[in-house]
């Protein structure tokens, strides 16, 4: 779901990853407006939380739901957030807004914007299945705090982290596209 | 995974709580959250966190107040303060005061990932190094035997010395000293040591009985000696004999056992065959020997056949430095064997057991741990756990606090006047009433210590 301005391209290439690397199916579903009622005036930006207590809220049939979101997101301790998301829970929302930059300032060509994108996405939604950050360097779990981190990032699990995965599938009753 | 590391977020701001305990769940911790200091120190009573993130400014309990009592009470656990913007002296101050480290809202995640990280491996080293000082406390543990000041190193040195040879050995030392334990040390240190260790309490029988125990008898001996049975003597072969409370020995005996001491020969009671044996003497006594010599009541050949070498072992009260080791040996055996989670005797209690005279020594001592963590409640050891030996303490001794010297003083007066109530008022030169009163403030009772 998109909250906001925010393109179709990216919407399509986070959904075409979703479904190819966490075998999921995936719905889009209708845009919404930006989400106004979580904004702080003390911060200037935009409270994850109350944009994920939203989500999880809706009446959708679907078991997990994600917003795209173009603004600054925030939690109260921290300066800012890429995503958020309820561990085990149903709602995971990612922020397009710092994926644009480079870390050292300018912006970053559209094809990395995608990749940091789909990771963020694939990283939050993973957290909804119980996933933890991994301390493997090569897994898209992996804690990463700039934009420049979420380079280095793979766009895949690490093993364990797989079958961490698989293993809540089964205990959510989750179908795999695959299966 | 960090699924081991536990973390307690302290802060009144549900909001800072909330969205902290999320972002570190996520990073595998197990996150408990409180509201405030009283609340946080409850539960560090009950589980022993790594860190801890403590809001600075509270309402009730300050951060630092909090922050005082971790270090002095849980200094394994490691603090982070949060601090709002502006108010970094208070930070830097909390640092003074054994702060780990500190962070101002909002964190940048880059910031709090590298200092949780940071801190946990400080935390790992931390661990190991405990791990590594157990090791070295295990090792200064000779046989079950332990202590780290002078006197008990000058004992192990000996110990080692003496096991080499194989002369009869005279321990000294009060009761509950571990007399047996160095005894055992020396066996096991020895050339003997395949061979068996049989103790004989000399104190613990009647004449009669002690003879025919050490000795053994023949079918028919006397009254009720049914069957043949070995003595200790006999059971001793290729071993140690350790004969325990050694002063107690009656005259006639005496003359007996040095001849088997002379000879390595002797028969049973009832019998005429001579029996062989070969085994090393350690003999154990609390009795002044000299003394009882002097007085006629123990033989001066037996006393040196018996006192090739001697040993002693210092009293507890001598060697006080050995008493926070000796009390965590206990703490550590007794938690176990109980399965409770008691790691630590705080300052002051150390200060109790450290102050006590032990008149009955490394036993009393190991009972007084025992008892202590019998009825523990919490993940520590206070001076309430035990409040059974303050009576024999002095008073108001290691204490400025008013409040506990009087506490101590009323307890003592009661006690002197046997709970008169009447003569105890009349002595602190206050009237019943108020006696009454405090001692209802102070719950004092006959069988509650002061403190």
């Amino acid at each position: 779901m998109r909250l906001g301005a925010v393109g179709e391209a990216v919407l399509k290439i986070v959904v075409a990853n979703l479904q190819e690397i966490l075998s999921l199916p995936v719905d889009i579903l209708p845009a919404r407006q930006a989400p106004e009622f979580a904004y702080s005036d003390n911060r200037k930006q935009y409270h994850a939380a109350l944009i994920l207590k939203k989500l999880a809220e809706s009446r959708r049939p679907h078991p997990r739901i994600l917003a795209l979101v173009s603004v600054d997101l925030f939690i109260p301790v921290l300066t800012h957030v890429f995503g958020e998301a309820q561990m085990g829970g149903r709602a995971a929302v990612v922020s397009l807004h710092r994926l644009k930059q480079k870390e050292e300032g300018g912006g970053v060509s559209l094809d990395i914007f995608y990749e940091r994108a789909a990771k963020v996405a694939l990283h939050e939604v993973a957290h909804t299945f119980d996933l933890v950050h991994c301390k493997q360097p090569e897994c898209i779990m992996r804690l990463s705090s700039g934009p420049n981190d979420l380079d280095e990032l793979p766009l895949f699990f690490c093993e364990y982290c797989e079958a961490f995965l698989e293993e809540a599938y089964r205990r959510y009753g989750i179908q795999r596209l695959h299966d | 995974m960090a699924d081991k590391v536990r973390i307690l977020v302290v802060d009144d701001e549900l909001v800072i709580r909330e969205s902290l305990h999320g972002w570190l769940k996520k990073s595998g911790y197990q996150v408990d959250t409180a509201e405030g200091g009283s609340a946080a120190l409850a539960m560090l009573e009950k589980t022993a966190y790594d860190l801890l993130f403590l809001d600075i400014m509270m309402p009730v309990m300050s951060g630092i107040e909090v922050l005082e009592v971790v270090k002095e009470d849980y200094p394994q656990t490691l603090v982070v303060m949060i601090t709002a913007y502006g108010s970094v002296e208070t930070a830097v101050q909390a640092m003074k005061r054994g702060a780990n480290d500190y962070l101002m809202k909002p964190f940048d995640p880059d910031q709090l990932s590298l200092l949780t990280e940071k801190l946990m491996q400080q935390k790992r080293i931390m661990d190991e190094n405990i791990f590594l000082r157990e090791q070295m406390a295990e090792a200064i543990r000779f046989e079950n035997l332990v202590g780290r000041s002078e006197a008990m190193q000058e004992l192990f040195t000996l110990i080692q010395d003496v096991a080499e040879s194989d002369s009869p050995v005279l321990i000294t030392g009060e009761t509950g000293t571990g007399k047996e334990l160095v005894a055992k040390a020396i066996h096991a240190k020895s050339a003997r040591c395949n061979g068996p260790f049989i103790a004989v309490n000399c104190g613990g029988f009647p004449e009669n009985l002690l003879e025919s125990e050490l000795f053994g008898h023949e079918r028919g001996a006397f009254t009720g000696a049914h069957r043949a049975k070995k003595g200790r003597l006999d059971l001793a072969h290729h071993g140690t004999l350790f004969l325990d409370e050694v002063g107690t020995v009656p005259p006639k005996m005496q003359v007996d056992l040095l001849r088997v001491l002379e000879t390595k020969e002797f028969h049973r009671l009832g019998g005429t065959a001579e029996i062989e044996v070969d085994f090393r003497t350690i003999a154990a006594t609390n009795r002044d020997l000299q003394q009882a010599i002097e007085k006629g009541e123990f033989r001066q050949d037996f006393f040196y056949r018996l006192n090739v070498i001697s040993l002693h072992i210092p009293p507890l009260r001598e060697r006080r430095d050995d008493i926070p080791l000796l009390a965590e040996h206990f703490l550590d055996r007794y938690s176990r064997e109980t399965n409770k989670d008691i790691d630590t005797i705080n300052k002051e209690a150390m200060g109790l057991l450290r102050q006590y005279d032990w008149p009955g020594n490394v036993r009393e001592l190991e009972n007084a741990i025992e008892r202590a963590v019998v009825i523990g409640k919490k993940r520590r050891l206070d001076p309430e756990e035990f409040s059974f030996l303050a009576p024999h303490l002095s008073a108001a001794a290691e204490t400025y606090s008013l409040e506990k010297t009087q506490v101590a003083h009323l307890f003592k007066v009661l006690k002197e006047f046997d709970w008169n109530i009447t003569k105890a008022a009349q002595a602190l030169e206050i009237n019943r009433v108020t006696l009454h009163k405090k001692i209802k403030k102070y719950d004092l009772r006959p069988d509650r210590a002061s403190s």
